[in-house]
């Protein structure tokens, strides 16, 4: 019953949310030949034609989302079953309250030819002890633990790779949780000799608060919606650090992970598509992650992506202009551009050219219809992805606030990030705090 | 004052809110991570060492005898 009144609610918010943007549509229309002012004039002008771009990108990404689930459905059962012997590395540093239970999931997953290596990158707590308590050696799987001397993830995972004897590298986050599938979903993509890399599906553990709530509904919309298009054409341009699994000969000619960018995760999977390799996406290989549960913690997660994101631009910028000899990956780089640079600071800039029109001129429609039409788009492609994911009815909801309040804030913060990368504002790693929810 | 005029104005107050929230929230997360890099950076035993070191700039290093009580 509570099901189907949810259901029933989220139909009237679609219907009242389409019958809205027609509304303020119709009263844009009427601002801008009601006026003369230029300023007013120019501001309708840059909503809807950002609209329409907006729009756009969400149908793009959408109907390459279909295509993806059509020929996934088509292929399944074409898959072989996997022979080659995966090796699990995990990078983790003062990682006490998840590691346990991140390598308990590891050790339960449900295929057969595994080697687990825990690389400690010099943790200062009872990490390296309590994960070497868990060694073990059975057959064909075990698990071995290192200690090495801190120096970054990027080198705690070369050495990893360095230990392994696996053709196939999964590279996980120590602060996350696999699926048991999650090893077998993703080895069987490689089959296909041009897949270097396939990403997994990062699912939000500790969706119990209002703020990771909205992260839950950013990862699977942000990242699984787009992801899932980009599936489409094989050309995933990052492959996430909670679940990753690479072809072990692919990343040995890209020279492994790279030590120059807070984003080495980024940075590979772009060298691989330069390489003319494939990169995959597996919807239902599923890594459970803890998200920031504070907005410090949250900024600090964020300005790390935002600045990783723009260096590994930087590293491979030489592509951006060979769109005919390198097409995906110049396509993908300008992707990436869009939406780490470009999206945020129109965003900001747009809602403040409105502020300035709404609190100068009177003219709050145009403030109107921005929001409206964020939430509307945003609660379609919101539905589709729980649909897609079989996420929780009720994240949906949570739209109406999203773009309005949750990703204004972070576009704030990646606007100021990326204008500390520009001037090269020195910055380190850092590490989030756990709360070991997973 | 009709509906959409007042979610109009409701929309303004909160985007004016979030905005000011956002920048705010922004440079306390610069302020907190400046702090703590004072913080895990400065150590007791470091700051012994340079102490050490500028007496020894000081007063020469002695290379051949070790300095009585």
């Amino acid at each position: 019953m509570v099901k189907f009144l949810k259901k029933i609610i989220l139909v009237v918010v679609v219907l009242a949310g389409m019958y809205f943007i027609f509304f303020s549509a119709e009263s844009l229309e009427g601002v801008f030949f009601s006026t003369s002012d230029f300023i007013v004039r120019v501001g309708v002008i840059f909503v809807f034609s950002f609209s329409i771009l907006l729009i756009f990108r969400y149908l793009i990404l959408m109907f390459f989302s279909i295509l993806q689930v059509i020929k996934r459905t088509a292929e399944e059962g074409s898959f072989g079953q996997a022979t080659d012997f995966v090796t699990i590395i995990v990078p983790c540093f003062n990682e006490e309250a998840v590691i346990l239970s991140s390598l308990n999931s590891l050790v339960q997953q449900d295929y057969p030819k595994l080697e687990i290596l825990v690389i400690d990158d010099g943790s200062t707590d009872s990490t390296y002890s309590l994960a070497k308590s868990l060694e073990f050696k059975e057959g064909e799987r075990s698990l071995k633990v290192f200690s090495i001397a801190n120096g970054g993830k990027s080198r705690a995972l070369n050495f990893g790779i360095m230990k392994s004897t696996g053709s196939l590298i999964l590279a996980v986050d120590a602060d996350s949780r696999l699926k048991y599938t999650a090893t077998s979903l993703l080895a069987r993509h490689f089959s296909n000799p041009e897949v270097a890399a396939v990403a997994g599906s990062v699912s939000v553990i500790n969706a119990n608060t209002l703020l990771t709530r909205l992260q839950s509904l950013e990862y699977i919309q942000g990242l699984n919606m787009v992801k899932n298009g980009q599936a489409f054409l094989r050309v995933v341009n990052i492959i996430p650090g909670p679940i990753g699994m690479f072809r072990k000969s692919a990343m040995e000619e890209v020279g492994f992970y790279a030590h120059d960018t807070f984003a080495e995760d980024c940075d590979l999977t772009l060298s691989l598509l330069a390489k003319g390799y494939k990169v995959d996406f597996d919807v239902d290989a599923i890594s459970y992650t803890e998200a920031p549960e504070s907005l410090n913690q949250l900024l600090k997660q964020r300005y790390r992506w935002t600045r990783g994101i723009l260096q590994a631009i930087k590293k491979n910028k030489k592509y951006l202009w060979k769109l005919r000899s390198e097409t995906s990956t110049s396509l993908t780089l300008w992707y990436m551009l869009v939406e780490a640079i470009f999206w945020p600071f129109i965003h900001i800039w747009g809602t403040m050219l409105i502020l300035y029109l709404a609190l100068i001129g009177g003219q709050n429609q145009l403030l109107l219809f921005w929001w409206i039409l964020f939430m509307v788009l945003d609660l379609f492609a919101a539905l589709y992805c729980v649909v897609i994911t079989k996420e929780k009815l009720s994240l949906v909801a949570y739209s109406v606030i999203y773009r309005l309040v949750f990703l204004f804030i972070i576009n704030i913060a990646k606007m100021f990030a990326s204008v500390e990368e520009w001037f090269g504002v020195s910055m380190k790693w850092g590490t989030l705090d756990r709360k070991g929810r997973i | 004052m009709g509906f959409i005029e007042f979610l109009g104005l409701l929309i303004l107050v909160i985007t004016i809110l979030t905005m000011f929230f956002g920048v705010i929230a922004y440079f306390l997360y610069k302020v907190r991570e400046r702090k703590s890099k004072i913080s895990v950076e400065v150590k007791y035993e470091d700051v012994l060492k340079e102490e050490e070191n500028e007496k020894e700039k000081k007063d020469g290093v002695l290379v051949f005898f070790t300095k009585g009580k």
